[in-house]
């Protein structure tokens, strides 16, 4: 009863192989991290920036025009801008440079470019000011997480063990605490790797993965068990058990169906960078649930059934004992009474 | 259950379904007369998004003294004469994007007469005191719990709030926030002598605030020493009750001389503490403002610097994606939406049709629960929340499935119809309550989390125990009705047998 998905069955036996892998991985992630930070975008870093304030600004065509001579006098380093209202006729618009970019000359010519604008009557506002300056991050979002989310999958990693060791004996509970621990820890060492920017949100996509990871392991450890309870299951080794419960299907689906929404929220949503590394942590958590958390079942449940076996040997040979003993002891009893 | 008892139960369930999805999602639309019912609006209409389609609010606070070089400019070209141009001038020194002004007074240079004075003579004790400003200000957005917030330092002097759409007091906030002052408890205007004197510990009389709540409202209950209670009760008999009330007989907690909490005879309770500041609790949030701000003065080192009025100043800032994000992220979900609803029917027929009303019921629960649930937490929407709610859409389709797997494994074996679906229900029902309860426990393991990723983490709850009504009752009992009602059982699941010998 081998499933059809050879590539994968076949990649189950091969525990060493995919532990070497996730090793090399981790370790490249770890020291990349390390040595280089994650790569942070708008909210985590600090920048240099250059700043209009714009007094009598009521039309849309206004603000448009002011953006048009800002961006006009700076060729290139813009890597964001944003533009906010202070009050009905007065707004800001701000564009945002990498920390240490030198500005002055750039505000020089911006000033100059919006003076002569308002003095030509191109731009029909009281006045516009430029000005730079540097922005130094002190707290955000983010830096609250780090120790908080390595608690929170600590935690799950931990439930998840207790009830799947319940339900599914010891070598279940582990797969699941492994499968959940690897999956965050494989999309974080992957978002350090691959340099893809990271947002407030990456925490939540190590949570993601971790729940994925979760949820496709224990379809198989359920096939498993259902597996077991067939007459089929006698003539079988661990290995074709362990095979032919991989739920491909099921988890081949569920991944296509949350790579396909996140494809859409790639193109219409917002947060692109998050949709990313959405994708990321479901073809991890795919890879950990189908090949290397299967992968490390396979030995643990060989492992169990050994120790099953042994132990059954143990109490046969101590039934058997036991039997020997009672009956010697009948015999004394019979023939201390015949005497 | 009888056929025509299915089809009326089908037919009402059906109905209910069709409410619900247009109280859910129907398009909102005015009304041409201006009485009465104005018009409506769905509930995806009262989601409240995060700063990735709302923007923010982002404000600067300037300590007395600094100021930017836009309104430096500004105020340089309102002088009329020259002379008094190049003497404003003369009074600041510039620094990057501000300028600080060489007045001892403002405490920011030590000698301010000093010729060639410039940004780097600027004293030693005012950069320690923008240094623990700095900790002050993160401390206290820190613990408001904001989804989404950002405080940097801007040019070394000034610091800059970033906050999301979604708090709607923010300006409030970002207001009270600004405040370094030191608490004391003053008599109308008149500060009680107890606080009067400036190496005074506060924290002797006052220990700390926290919030109450009493019935649907909350309060500020103010936790004192016994010497406060002392305190509070020799002015309990002059104050004035809340319903009569007069500044001048009033109790007021202020922070850097400015009242912030008053406190009324009604408020004093018997044995001399105090429960002050009652609101209806939807408005709980403003309370936490107000304790945060109280607790950090308490706490904090006293320091002589102080922050320029902000409130006229906060920015609105608009969404990076524009105001087309909010429609195309509802129309990315609302395809995805569909998409389960469809494919189902297009693989599994009729039953296929009892999926899709488990879609639309897993829809119309998860979007009620987004809108109409507050609790205090700011309940945003964000582009997580899409991942949370699709991996709950996925697993409803793909139990289902199972599910319909299990039921045509059992019928090839010569089973019933019947049969069939009652003991593929019983295969599959352990490994999909196994399936939500380690979703559930992943879940609650991320409500150790703080702001954005607690509120994911309340949000993946709901969409884990909707996904699972749903599949282990809702779909069931959906399934039972669809199939009491159906002519043809085979059809129904596109089941194919030439001879059925247990009928």
């Amino acid at each position: 009863m081998m499933s059809k998905n050879c590539c994968v069955t076949k990649a189950v036996t091969k525990f060493r192989l995919w532990a070497v892998i996730c090793a090399v991985i981790l370790i490249a992630g770890i020291v990349v991290a390390a040595v280089f930070g994650l790569n942070k975008t708008a909210d985590m870093n600090s920048y240099s920036v250059l700043t209009v304030r714009a007094s009598g600004v009521s039309f849309d065509a206004q603000s448009e025009k002011i953006d048009e001579l800002v961006t006009a006098e700076i060729s290139e380093g813009i890597l964001f801008k944003s533009e906010a209202e202070i009050s009905t006729a007065e707004k800001e618009y701000a564009y945002y440079f990498a920390k240490g970019t030198d500005l002055t000359a750039a505000k020089k010519d911006v000033q100059d470019s919006l003076t002569k604008a308002i003095a030509d009557e191109e731009l029909l506002i009281v006045s516009a000011w430029a000005s730079v300056g540097e922005e130094e991050v002190a707290r955000n979002t983010p830096a609250l997480y780090a120790g908080r989310a390595v608690i929170a999958i600590a935690v799950f990693t931990v439930l998840a063990f207790a009830y799947t060791a319940l339900r599914y004996k010891l070598s279940g509970g582990i797969t699941t605490a492994v499968a959940v621990a690897l999956s965050a820890a494989l999309t974080f060492a992957l978002s350090a790797i691959t340099r893809i920017p990271v947002d407030n949100y990456i925490v939540a996509v190590y949570g993601v993965a971790a729940l994925f990871a979760a949820v496709a392991t224990v379809f198989t450890l359920a096939k498993t068990r259902a597996l077991e309870k067939t007459d089929a299951a006698k003539e079988m080794s661990e290995e074709e058990k362990v095979q032919s419960s991989l739920s491909v299907k099921s988890v081949l689906a569920l991944s296509v169906a949350m790579l396909g929404a996140l494809v859409l929220v790639l193109a219409f949503g917002p947060s692109r960078l998050f949709a990313v590394h959405g994708m990321i942590a479901v073809v991890v958590g795919a890879f950990v649930s189908l090949i290397a958390a299967p992968s490390l079942y396979l030995p643990l449940k060989k492992a169990e059934a050994e120790m099953k076996a042994k132990k059954a040997r143990y109490d046969y040979k101590k039934g058997v004992k036991v039997a020997k003993k009672e009956e010697k002891e009948e015999k004394a009893e019979v023939s201390a009474e015949n005497e | 259950m009888g056929k025509k008892k299915s089809v009326v139960l089908m037919t009402l369930l059906t109905i209910v379904l069709i409410a619900l999805c247009v109280i859910t999602a129907f398009p909102a639309f005015t009304f041409p007369w201006s009485n009465g019912v104005k018009g409506w609006q769905p509930a995806t209409e009262m989601l409240d998004l995060g700063s990735d389609f709302h923007g923010g609010y982002y404000a600067y606070y300037y300590p007395e003294g600094v100021v930017s070089e836009a309104e430096f400019n500004d105020n340089y070209e309102n002088f009329g004469s020259a002379d008094k141009q190049e003497e404003y001038k003369d009074s600041y020194v510039a620094h990057k994007g501000l300028y600080l002004a060489k007045d001892e007074s403002y405490g920011i240079f030590d000698d301010g007469e000093a010729d060639g004075l410039t940004s780097a003579n600027v004293s030693e004790d005012f950069k320690a005191s923008i240094e623990a400003a700095k900790k002050t200000i993160s401390d206290r957005y820190a613990k408001k719990g904001f989804s989404d917030f950002r405080v940097s330092v801007v040019d070394d002097y000034a610091i800059k709030i970033e906050l999301p759409y979604a708090d709607a007091s923010a300006a409030t906030t970002i207001s009270a926030f600004a405040n370094l002052g030191k608490v004391d408890l003053a008599l109308g205007e008149t500060v009680l002598d107890a606080f009067s004197d400036e190496d005074v510990n506060v924290k002797e009389y006052i220990k700390g605030f926290s919030i109450g709540s009493q019935y649907d409202y909350s309060y500020i209950a103010v936790k004192l020493t016994a010497a406060g209670k002392d305190l509070i009760g020799e002015q309990k008999e002059g104050l004035s009750s809340a319903e009569s009330a007069d500044a001048a007989t009033t109790l007021y907690v202020r922070v850097g001389g400015e009242n912030v909490l008053p406190i009324y005879s009604d408020n004093v309770l018997s044995d001399n503490s105090v429960n002050c500041a009652y609101l209806e609790k939807e408005n709980k949030v403003q309370l936490e403002t107000m304790v945060i701000l109280l607790n950090s003065a308490l706490e904090s080192e006293e320091t002589e610097l102080s922050f320029r009025d902000v409130s006229s100043e906060i920015r609105v800032k608009e969404s990076p994606y524009g105001d087309s994000a909010k429609t195309l992220f509802l129309v990315a979900m609302g395809i995805v939406t569909l998409l389960a609803i469809a494919l189902p029917i297009v693989k599994y027929g009729r039953y296929g049709v009892t999926c899709a009303y488990a879609v639309v019921s897993y829809f119309v629960i998860t979007v009620l629960c987004f809108a109409f649930i507050a609790g205090g937490a700011y309940f945003e929407i964000s582009a997580a929340t899409a991942l949370v709610y699709i991996l709950g859409l996925a697993l409803v389709s793909v139990m289902n499935a199972r599910a319909y797997n299990a039921i045509k494994s059992e019928f090839d074996l010569g089973k019933t119809v019947e049969s069939s679906v009652t003991l593929g229900y019983k295969k599959t029902l352990w490994a999909t309550v196994d399936t939500y309860v380690v979703l559930l426990l992943g879940a609650i393991s991320m409500l150790f989390m703080t702001g954005s990723i607690q509120l994911i983490a309340w949000q993946a709850v709901i969409c884990v125990v909707a996904a699972a009504f749903i599949n282990l009752l809702w779909t069931r009992v959906i399934n039972y009705v669809h199939l009491s009602a159906s002519k043809n059982k085979y059809q129904y699941f596109r089941f194919v047998r030439e001879d059925d010998d247990d009928e």
